[in-house]
């Protein structure tokens, strides 16, 4: 059997969000809600967790947050950040967002996963294996390379985590931009055929509505409404299954 | 000599304004804003949020609005007819995904002439003047039986027209009727948004030199319909096409580039300037 993973980001960062997620998880119950602890609607997106009894909810870790700068995070702040703080400091950072996650939701994430994928950084890195060894938490692929323009590789990330011998997936996929959703199906497929049985694989999507204000906040706005439009086509969705593929939750990888 | 260069005309419009609250929003942000290139506004008459439409058409008199007339989509604005609708009270449903309108085949043509007269006095009484254009939702005055009242009222009030196209392309015969008529009408639309799935309509950023390109291969007046809007859950569950309008209002605010190439390449007019 192959299993798949689909993990929704960005719970907790704007309203539109919020709402599109928990709709879309009515849809998919083995979907990973991906939250992040530090945004202005991150108590409303707990709420949200409590009152739709929702079980699949790990930490989208952000370091900083909109609040920080008042404005969206981009790749070169945290390329400033991570180059301008010890590895103690980003610690520092790393560990209150995990405690103010348990705090809010009552007990540890189901998974890791990372703004822009930051935790490729060996100071976040680092510290997350320590943490999800202790607690027995998944941690998403670390594939991704901050400074993209030198190829978007990450071995180094990828073998330790190998090593740390934590659940992870063997594959992670996304498709954030394009309008044509046949084109986005079809680039999903393809992805899925290179999953071998016995493998796992990850499937990152950003659902939300679409509103003014997330217009303004994201330059992935509109398209967020575009992967609800997606995993709420169940033609989609068997045509995976057919694949042999199981839609999991990361407990179940 | 003369060396003056005319540029193709085309009418830039926004469709759908009144079906849903959240497109009404995003209609009137993208109204509002400086980059703006849209010239039309397509106001349907029985939307949910078309009189909340109406009320900002009513308001805005510097800009185009036409009457959007609807066959297949919400409840008529007359009553008691005993063809068009089912038994909720709703037009009958058009398949959009097969491009199967045959439930016209079942509409009464009295019923027909009268919601058109229903619709228009909707329109006259809630906007508060006459609309610049009539068009139709889904195009669906390329079929003879909605077309030849349209072009009687439009012949009447001396009121311009949108190609008559079916599915969005041509329509030989609907067309040349138009035309034999002597109305004013544009030649040719194109839907720039990639609707119905993505099977069909262009994207105004991917497919923008291809769009350019194609409208300059056509006679006379363009029309670019977009279908602009925000989407909440309300829309999502109505539409089949939802985050599809999101298109132009990124455009806007992040790539307002590629609409100045458009407004660049052509004459943007609305339907009360041609």
């Amino acid at each position: 059997m192959k299993k798949l993973v689909i993990v929704a980001d960005d719970f907790g960062t704007l309203p539109s969000i919020n709402s599109g997620i928990s709709f879309l998880y009515k849809n998919i119950p083995t979907l990973e809600i991906s939250m992040v602890t530090k945004a202005k609607y991150s108590k409303e997106a707990a709420t949200m967790v409590k009152e739709q009894s929702i079980q699949n909810i790990g930490i989208h870790m952000e370091l900083l947050g909109l609040e920080d700068l008042g404005r969206p995070v981009t790749a070169k702040d945290y390329i400033k950040l991570f180059k301008e703080k010890t590895y103690e400091e980003i610690e520092k950072i790393a560990s209150e967002e995990l405690k103010a996650f348990e705090t809010t939701i009552g007990k540890p994430p189901t998974h890791i996963t990372s703004h822009k994928g930051i935790h490729g950084n060996f100071k976040l890195l680092n510290f997350i294996i320590a943490y999800a060894k202790e607690k027995n938490i998944p941690i998403r692929k670390p594939v991704t390379a901050l400074n993209v323009e030198l190829g978007n590789q990450n071995y180094a990330a990828e073998i330790s985590l190998s090593r740390a011998k934590l659940k992870s997936t063997n594959y992670l996929f996304a498709h954030m931009l394009g309008n044509n959703l046949d084109k986005i199906k079809n680039a999903f497929i393809t992805d899925l055929e290179k999953v071998n049985e016995g493998e796992t694989a990850e499937i990152v999507i950003h659902p939300a509505f679409f509103d003014e204000r997330l217009l303004n906040y994201s330059s992935l706005n509109y398209l967020r409404t575009r992967d609800i439009d997606l995993f709420t086509d169940q033609n989609f969705i068997d045509q995976i299954k057919k694949m042999g593929f199981k839609f999991c939750t990361y407990k179940q990888i | 000599m003369n060396t003056k260069i005319t540029k193709k005309r085309v009418v830039f419009t926004l469709h759908d304004f009144g079906k849903s609250f959240s497109v009404n929003d995003g209609i009137v942000f993208a109204m509002n804003h400086a980059e703006n290139i849209a010239t039309q506004y397509s106001l349907l008459p029985n939307g949910i949020a078309s009189n909340q439409a109406a009320q900002i058409a009513r308001e805005r008199t510097d800009l185009s609005f036409d009457l959007c007339f609807t066959f297949t989509d919400f409840k008529p604005i007359g009553k008691g007819y005993k063809t068009l609708t089912d038994s909720d009270g709703y037009f009958l449903k058009a398949n959009t995904a097969q491009w199967d309108f045959s439930v016209l085949d079942n509409y009464n043509s009295y019923e027909i002439e009268k919601e058109i007269e229903e619709q228009y006095e909707w329109f006259l009484t809630n906007v508060g003047r006459k609309p610049t254009a009539l068009t139709t939702q889904k195009s669906e005055h390329g079929d003879p039986k909605i077309l030849i009242p349209i072009t009687d009222l439009a012949k009447k009030e001396n009121i311009p027209l949108r190609t008559p196209a079916w599915q969005w392309f041509s329509n030989y015969a609907a067309q040349s009727y138009v035309e034999d008529l002597g109305l004013t009408f544009s030649n040719s639309v194109f839907v720039a948004t990639k609707d119905w799935k993505g099977e069909h309509g262009y994207s105004l950023e991917e497919d923008v030199d291809l769009l350019i390109s194609d409208i300059k291969n056509t006679e006379g007046i363009s029309e670019i319909v977009v279908l602009a809007g925000f989407v909440d859950q309300e829309l999502f569950d109505m539409s089949s096409v939802s985050w599809q309008r999101g298109e132009y209002l990124n455009l806007l605010v992040r790539k307002p580039e590629i609409l100045k190439r458009y407004a660049t390449e052509f004459d943007i007019i609305s339907y009360s300037k041609i």
